[in-house]
């Protein structure tokens, strides 16, 4: 068994341990393949320049998929993603260097799960956070 | 110059609100096609055991392999075709599904914005699992911003299983402006 994170051991502002990703072509082409998402502009710079961009540039769905990765890399294989909500605010582009975050807001037992919320996003290595939002995870308890 | 209307709201469009796809139908999930979606979404590092390793999965909660939560099981023929080029055969029928599960509102602005979206998880996909969607408008509103008048559309897509059972709602917030 991997480590596992348990509910109890949770405290408010707890930052979690990060998700980082190096992208290009190598991530978003094996994502087109299980997607069937192989739309010109995430393939081809002349694709992607044709359509107002500086070259191609990945596919959101990748970057949410990202954030459910960080969750569950927080939430062990004995927990679990409950939700994820995101904003798609920029683009990530050949060579970004994405890193996945998440903070603790607030602990809760709703219908007998236990669950963790917290603020997400994606930030690049300009500082920027292309992808904010929230997500909730329920976690096992030690009882 | 073209001016902005007061409200591109209108009695035809509200009408529209509640307005329900046919549901589209996966094949079933099968034991490869989660290793290898995991594979992709986790690359270059490889993915949690639970998603490839049949005798370690059977000792987590879940007993056997299941998808991550985030998995498409409606990739190639079944749907999304408007998102890239397809097959001459199978081009024009899956354009209609599609274009029946945008639930553009009628009379709206053509230039489009993508909002954000929201995923809840319910019910995890397991092997064999056969997924249906049926996505819906459940919502129209304004608002002015720095583009002008702008049209909010939500779409919610509710995912359920062989045996009726939610497995995820995926709510999008579409702009028209």
């Amino acid at each position: 068994m991997a480590d596992q994170t348990y509910w109890e051991d949770v405290s408010d502002r707890q930052e979690i341990p990060s998700f980082f990703r190096k992208t290009d072509l190598m991530n978003w082409n094996r994502w087109a393949s299980v997607n069937d998402e192989y739309v010109p502009m995430h393939m081809d710079d002349d694709a992607a320049k044709e359509n107002g961009q500086p070259g191609a540039f990945g596919q959101g769905p990748l970057r949410f998929s990202y954030l459910h990765s960080l969750l569950r890399q927080f939430a062990g294989d004995d927990g679990d993603v409950v939700l994820v909500r995101v904003q798609m605010r920029g683009i990530n582009f050949k060579n970004d260097e994405l890193t996945c975050t998440g903070k603790v807001t607030g602990k809760r037992v709703e219908d007998g799960r236990h669950l963790v919320d917290l603020d997400i996003a994606i930030t690049n290595q300009r500082g920027e956070a292309v992808t904010p939002g929230q997500g909730t995870v329920e976690l096992p308890t030690r009882g | 110059m073209t001016s902005t209307p007061e409200t591109y709201i209108t009695d035809e469009m509200r009408a529209y609100i509640g307005t329900e796809t046919p549901p589209l139908v996966s094949p079933p999930i099968s034991q490869s096609e989660i290793r290898r979606f995991a594979m992709a979404a986790y690359w270059p590092e490889v993915p949690p055991r639970r998603f490839w390793d049949e005798d370690y999965a059977k000792t987590t909660r879940w007993e056997a392999i299941v998808a991550p939560a985030e998995y498409n099981p409606f990739a190639w023929m079944i749907g999304r075709a408007n998102i890239g080029p397809q097959p001459d055969r199978i081009d024009a029928e899956q354009e209609e599904i599609e274009s029946k599960r945008e639930l553009r509102p009628p009379g709206a602005p053509e230039r489009y914005l993508f909002g954000g979206t929201t995923a809840e998880h319910f019910v995890t996909m397991r092997i064999g699992d056969v997924i249906s969607s049926v996505v819906s408008l459940v919502e129209l509103y304004e608002r002015t911003g720095r583009l002008g008048l702008m049209l909010f559309y939500v779409l919610e897509e509710r995912w359920t299983n062989q045996n009726g059972e939610l497995v995820q709602t995926i709510r999008s917030d579409n702009i028209l402006y």
